[in-house]
C-alpha cells in the first residue's frame, strides 16, 4: 500500500521544506507544512504513488496545505488584511533594503505561491494553474500582480518576458 | 532584475542557512494511516468490521510497531463510549533548572507528540525538547551519518550523547542526551540553538533536574458538559510571543464523528487555531475561540460550546489542571 513512501519522502524532503520556507518564510512552519503535507500524501499514498508525476503531486499538496492553513489557522494572521485580496499598495516608509524574504511576506498567500511555482519551480502558467486549482487567466494575472509588488517592495525594477506573465 | 535573477534569488533564499529538519516520517505515517483507518471506519460500519478489514488496517497497524524519535503519540483510536478526560495536557515529564537563555515551557500532547519545550525568545529561538518513551528511542532518522553514542550519567543514570561525530558529543549543536529512568522508560533531551559557553555542562544539569512523572498542565479554563462524542485530538500551550503576538495560546482539539473542534484560548488579540469560521468571547481578561468544522457531524455548535467554557483569567497561578468536567 505505501511502497516507496518513505523512500520518496527521505530524498524529496529537503526539497519541499525549501519550498515550504519560500511559501511562509519561516523553517519552522516550514517544517510543520511539510509535515502536514507528508501526512495527506501518505494518507493518499495509494493514488499518489502511481502517480505519472510524484513530485507534482506532493507539491501540489504542500502547496494546498498552504493556502488552507493560511485560511484556516493561527498564522493567516501574517496576511489577515491581504490574504486572496490586492495587497495595500507599500507603504511610503518602506525601507529601502527590505530583502526578497519580507517582501515575500507581503504578498497574499496565493500570489506567494504562484511566485514559487513559477520562478523557484519553473512550472509553465498551465502546470501552475492545475496546481493551484485556478484558470491560466488568473495565475497570469497573479504573476504579474505578485512581480510589481515585488518590484516595488525591492525598489528595482524585474523585468518580465512577455512569456512568463 | 530579469525573471532569471528572480528566479536566482529564490534559490539563494531557499539555501540560506536552515535549522535541523524537524520532518518525522513515521510520524506522517502514524496519522496518516489513523487517517486511512477512520475513512474505512465510514465505510465499514462497527469496530470489529474495521479490525477485519483486511489489507489496508493490517498494513497500517503494523507500521505503527515503528518506534518514532520522538514520544510516541499519545491519541490512539478511542471506543465511542470513551469517558472525556478531566485534562488532556498532560506531560510525562518536567524541568527543573534552566539556563537563562529560556524564556518559558511549552506543552503538547497528541498528534504532534508528547513532549516539554523550553524556549528563549528570536527568530532562532533557543529550543530544549524533552519527550519520553517507554523504551529506548530509536535513532532519528534525519541524524544522517553513522550515529555514535558517548556514555554520559545524568545522576546515577546512565545515559548518552547521540551524536555523528565521535569528537564531539555536542553533535554540532543539534544535540541528543538520552538517559534511562531505570524501568525501561527513556527520557530524551534535544537542543539547538542553544548557544551557552559550556552547553555540555548546562545539558547535563537541566537532565539532572528533570523530574519523570506525569503531570496535567494548568490551563486557564473550565469546560462544563462536553459533548460524550468529543475525544482529545490535541491538547498544547504554547508560548511564541515573536509569531503570535500574545505571550502564550492554549489550544484543546477534539475529533467528534469526524468533526474538529478547536478550542483556543489566549489574552485578547490573539489568534484562533483550527478549521471552520471561529466564534469568539472575552471575558475576565481573555479570550477564548471555538472553531468546528462540521458542526453537524459535532453534534454542537461553536456558540453553544463557547457557552460552556469559563475562562479563569491572565493570572497562571489561578489556571486549573482539572479542565474537563
Amino acid at each position: 500500500m505505501d511502497d516507496g513512501f518513505t523512500d520518496f519522502v527521505t530524498v524529496r524532503s529537503a526539497w519541499l521544506r525549501k519550498i515550504a520556507y519560500l511559501l511562509c518564510g519561516d523553517w519552522h512552519r516550514a517544517d510543520d507544512l511539510v509535515q502536514s503535507a507528508i501526512t495527506r500524501l501518505y494518507t493518499n499514498w495509494h493514488r499518489a504513488g502511481r502517480a505519472d508525476n510524484v513530485d507534482g503531486y506532493a507539491r501540489r499538496t504542500l502547496v494546498n496545505t498552504f493556502l488552507a492553513e493560511q485560511r484556516t489557522s493561527w498564522w493567516r494572521r501574517v496576511d489577515l488584511q491581504g490574504a486572496d485580496h490586492d495587497p495595500p499598495g507599500p507603504a511610503a516608509d518602506v525601507e529601502l533594503a527590505l530583502d526578497l524574504r519580507a517582501a515575500l511576506e507581503r504578498l497574499p498567500a496565493r500570489q506567494r505561491a504562484t511566485v514559487v511555482l513559477r520562478y523557484f519551480c519553473d512550472l509553465p502558467v498551465a502546470e501552475t494553474a492545475r496546481a493551484l486549482g485556478c484558470s491560466e487567466g488568473t495565475v497570469k494575472s497573479q504573476t504579474a500582480k505578485a512581480v510589481e509588488t515585488l518590484r516595488e517592495l525591492l525598489r528595482e525594477p524585474i523585468r518580465i518576458p512577455e512569456g512568463r506573465a | 532584475m530579469t525573471d532569471h535573477e528572480l528566479s536566482t534569488m529564490l534559490r539563494d533564499l531557499a539555501d540560506s542557512p536552515a535549522p535541523p529538519p524537524a520532518i518525522d516520517v513515521e510520524r506522517a505515517r502514524r496519522r496518516g494511516g489513523r487517517r486511512r483507518r477512520l475513512r474505512s471506519a465510514a465505510v465499514v460500519v462497527g469496530c470489529a468490521a474495521v479490525v477485519a478489514a483486511g489489507g489496508v488496517t493490517a498494513v497500517s497497524v503494523s507500521r505503527e510497531d515503528v518506534k518514532p524519535a520522538l514520544a510516541p503519540v499519545a491519541v490512539a483510536p478511542q471506543p465511542p463510549a470513551a469517558v472525556p478526560v478531566d485534562n488532556p495536557l498532560v506531560a510525562k515529564a518536567s524541568f527543573g533548572w534552566l539556563p537563562e537563555q529560556i524564556k518559558g515551557v511549552e506543552y503538547g500532547a497528541g498528534g504532534h507528540g508528547d513532549y516539554a519545550l523550553a524556549i528563549g525568545r528570536g527568530q532562532l529561538a533557543p529550543m530544549i525538547w524533552l519527550s519520553v518513551s517507554d523504551r529506548e528511542p530509536p535513532t532519528p532518522r534525519d541524524l544522517g551519518g553513522t550515529p555514535k553514542q558517548i556514555p554520559q550519567k545524568v545522576g546515577n543514570r546512565d545515559g548518552y550523547w547521540l551524536t555523528t561525530d565521535a569528537n564531539d558529543p555536542l553533535n554540532h549543536g543539534d544535540v541528543y542526551l538520552r538517559w534511562s529512568t531505570g524501568d525501561g522508560r527513556w527520557v530524551q533531551l534535544h537542543a539547538y540553538y542553544l548557544a551557552v559557553p559550556d552547553l555540555q555542562q548546562v545539558l547535563t544539569r537541566v537532565a539532572g533536574e528533570v523530574t519523570v512523572a506525569t503531570k496535567a498542565v494548568p490551563l486557564p479554563l473550565h469546560v462544563t458538559s462536553l459533548p460524550p462524542s468529543f475525544h482529545p485530538a490535541e491538547a498544547s500551550l504554547w508560548r511564541r510571543p515573536d509569531t503570535d503576538g500574545v505571550p502564550w495560546r492554549a489550544v484543546l482539539q477534539y475529533s467528534s464523528n469526524g468533526a474538529l473542534a478547536t478550542i483556543t484560548v489566549s489574552l485578547p488579540g490573539g489568534q484562533a487555531d483550527g478549521l471552520g469560521e471561529p466564534k469568539c468571547v472575552t471575558k475576565n481578561g481573555l479570550q477564548a475561540c471555538v472553531a468546528i468544522d462540521q458542526p453537524a457531524a459535532a453534534g454542537i455548535t461553536s456558540q453553544e460550546l463557547l457557552s460552556r467554557i469559563t475562562l479563569l483569567g491572565p493570572d497562571e497561578a489561578k489556571w486549573t489542571p482539572h479542565v474537563i468536567g
